[in-house]
């Protein structure tokens, strides 16, 4: 079977793919969106937090301006102490005094592993002013340093906070990607009506029922192809109709002809077989060689029209399914070519237990013809082998007849199934039909035959069923 | 000959100083306005010529030098920097103004920036305050403490005194005021008060519910409910008379130290109306 008239798996359906390819490329985008929006999210929150530390630590700035000034440690500590209860997570309050000693070291038990550290400095107001600023109505340089505020902060909520981000983000990304997935789908199923109707139709043209039509359902292109397909189908249909009466015809014919030859053919070799058994006495030697000849021809003559009727019939007679070991088919036509020709040596290795669904009569005949072959071909080899057995080509079962015989030119592999054709330079006697009957035969069971060979080395012959 | 060389050498050395002569130098701290408006006052009352020098205007003035090379009759320092200038002056008079320093030298006079207490007192009756909280330094306000006490006790008002070493005291100091006083009297002493500590006596005011009397209208935005403002101009004026004399020949040990002759109340309505008093005029 041809590549192209395989069933249709769904995975390498057009709709199949183009789904995938949706559905895959909006997870993509989702997970693009919802990875920068959860990062740039906790950044968010992180620099929330830090502004948030940043505004408290001012606020406590300007709260213990005054006992920072005179460094009053225990009103300070008062009020790093009230910042435990005020500000969420905090770790430790570091308050110093201008010059850098250490006013208020507060330190709560926690992590300190990661934490955010905030520093603000602790200025004079910048509307009060000196005495001397106050009467004589001037602006003070700037504000002067009077100490600095520390707050350490933890982040567990700031992580937990993280979590039930990505968790919900994760959510919505998820429900996101469903529901586009399924638009996706509907929207594909409905795009891809037509192409469906027209591969499905194509299908099952190409299953043999040449009498199906492909359902219309759309003007677009698939819609359009599959008119065309519909127009072929009817051309071809009236075609085969007519190459089908033709060839019934042509083998009505050559029926008739090569009945109607086989009995003048009875009637001369009859006489030959007359005169050589009661006038004989009467020629002399050189008119009883020439009657034997017109006897042996008339023989041959006749083994040719029954060849010819044998490969007319191959078309007409029904084929019977069953289960056939082809290997015991194989077995016994070795067995028969042994008999003829006891004196020749030939291996012959023919693989057990291959058994295939088909006719038997016929695959007998296929398979006396190319193991017949392989025989025929062998003659000048001392040594001859010849092989049958079974391989996998394409995960399919591929039987095969190898011989060590006279071998043919690749360039020839197309001629050797042309019914009386045959290559020049064999040596071999026959009518050239037997490869065409096979190829026959095995394309009746819907399988195909091809060969390999080199020149002096052997042959291979292919088939599937 | 011996004529004429006399009159080229005294030429060459009289005739720059004529182009320099002025009668009074000018020190000014900076441009700010109370000074400005205090030397606006000087000129209109006294024409003596005048150079003026504004120390904020340079990296360093060598006052001793100008002094020297310009021989001035007189100094007017405007400003607590411009007085400070003035320290190594022995010889030339100085007139001082808008300046909180104005300490005991032989050579010194000028108009102090203490409003007559009186002025305050005044003030006190009508706000109807009995016990007023006073932070000072002694070493800089005792002086004026006492003239303070002397005018308290002739309005019936106690001064609640609390004295002070250094600033950080003063935080200390108003939080032992706390229930005592029904009024603070801000004094313009630069160890009780500074720009740090200014803030905790407007605190102090809003958390006692106690009025702050400052020595400033500046304060007034800050949170005092009333202030004995001095007007810098009039300040200027004083002065102006005062150089006035001295140049007309007085001795500066006869002119003593004044204060100012110009004060005006001011007052905050809103911090008055927060505290329950009625208002005052001025």
């Amino acid at each position: 079977m041809l590549p192209y008239m395989r069933p249709l798996d769904f995975r390498s359906s057009f709709q199949y793919r183009l789904f995938r390819v949706f559905t895959l490329l909006t997870a993509l985008i989702a997970i693009v969106f919802l990875t920068v929006y959860v990062t740039i999210e906790i950044r968010n929150q992180r620099a929330h937090i830090s502004a948030q530390l940043h505004l408290q630590a001012q606020h406590l700035a300007e709260t213990i301006r005054l006992p920072l000034y005179a460094e009053n440690r225990a009103v300070l500590q008062q009020f790093a102490e009230g910042s435990v209860h005020q500000i969420s997570g905090l770790r430790g309050v570091v308050i110093t005094s201008g010059n850098g000693k250490v006013l208020t070291n507060l330190q709560l038990p926690g992590s300190k592993a990661d934490v955010i550290e905030e520093t603000v400095e602790v200025r004079s107001d910048v509307l009060t002013t000196s005495p001397e600023s106050a009467i004589s109505g001037g602006t003070e340089p700037g504000p002067t340093l009077i100490g600095r505020v520390s707050l350490k902060r933890s982040t567990e909520d700031l992580h937990l906070m993280s979590y039930r981000l990505v968790a919900i983000s994760c959510a919505l990304a998820v429900g996101f990607w469903l529901t586009v997935s399924l638009i996706c789908y509907l929207v594909l199923r409905r795009v891809t009506k037509s192409f469906n109707a027209l591969m499905q139709g194509i299908h099952t043209m190409q299953s043999g029922d040449l009498s199906a039509r492909i359902n219309v359902v759309s003007d677009d292109e698939p819609g359009r192809a599959a008119s065309a397909v519909n127009d072929l189908a009817n051309a071809l249909e009236a075609r085969t109709i007519e190459l089908e009466n033709a060839n019934q015809e042509l083998e009505a014919f050559n029926y008739s002809v090569s009945h109607d030859l086989r009995k003048p053919l009875t009637v001369i070799y009859s006489y030959c077989q007359f005169i050589q058994e009661f006038c004989s006495h009467n020629l002399d030697t050189q008119c009883r060689e020439y009657l034997r000849e017109i006897g042996e021809g008339s023989q041959r003559m006749n083994q040719l029209i029954d060849t010819l009727l044998e490969f007319a019939s191959l078309k007409r007679s029904e084929l019977h399914h069953e289960n056939v070991d082809l290997s015991e088919i194989a077995r016994n036509a070795a067995k028969g070519l042994v008999l003829i020709e006891p004196h020749r040596r030939v291996s012959l290795r023919i693989n057990e237990g291959i058994t295939v669904k088909g006719d038997r009569d016929l695959l007998q005949v296929a398979m006396d013809n190319l193991l017949g072959n392989a025989w025929k071909f062998t003659r000048k080899r001392e040594e001859a082998v010849i092989e049958f057995g079974m391989m996998e080509d394409e995960g399919k079962p591929t039987y095969y007849v190898r011989d060590n015989g006279n071998g043919f030119n690749m360039t020839d592999a197309n001629k050797l199934f042309i019914p009386f054709h045959r290559l020049p330079g064999t040596g071999v006697d026959g009518h050239g039909i037997g490869l065409a009957t096979v190829e026959r035969i095995i394309m009746r069971h819907g399988g195909r035959i091809w060969a390999e060979g080199e020149p002096e080395k052997g042959a291979t012959f292919y088939f599937t069923l | 000959m011996r004529r004429l060389l006399l009159v080229i050498i005294a030429l060459a050395t009289l005739l720059p100083s004529l182009a320099q002569a002025y009668e009074v130098l000018v020190l000014q701290s900076s441009h700010n306005v109370g000074y400005e408006q205090a030397l606006k006052g000087f000129r209109s009352d006294c024409n003596a010529s005048q150079r003026v020098v504004v120390l904020s205007d340079y990296a360093e003035v060598d006052v001793v030098r100008i002094v020297r090379e310009d021989r001035p009759r007189l100094i007017l320092a405007i400003g607590d920097a411009a007085l400070a200038a003035t320290r190594r002056i022995t010889q030339t008079p100085v007139v001082a103004v808008m300046s909180l320093g104005i300490g005991t030298r032989a050579n010194l006079t000028g108009i102090t920036m203490f409003a007559p207490p009186e002025k305050y007192c005044n003030l006190f009756k009508q706000l109807k305050v009995h016990n007023v909280g006073v932070i000072h330094n002694p070493g800089k306000t005792g002086w004026y403490l006492d003239k303070a006490q002397k005018a308290a006790e002739k309005a019936g008002i106690k001064l609640n005194v609390r004295r002070v070493e250094s600033p950080r005291e003063t935080l200390a100091q108003l939080g032992s005021l706390a229930g005592k006083v029904d009024a603070l009297w801000m004094f313009p002493d630069t160890t009780a008060v500074t720009r740090e500590t200014a803030e905790a006596y407007f605190r102090f005011g809003q958390h006692q519910a106690v009025p702050v009397v400052s020595f400033a209208a500046s304060y007034l935005g800050l949170g005092a409910a009333a202030a004995v403002d001095i007007d810098s101009t009039e300040m200027g004026r004083q002065a102006g008379d005062m150089a006035n004399a001295l140049l007309r020949g007085a001795r500066i040990d006869e002119i003593p130290r004044q204060a100012p002759r110009g004060t005006k109340y001011r007052i905050n309505q809103n911090v008055l109306g927060k505290l329950d008093i009625n208002e005052t005029t001025e």
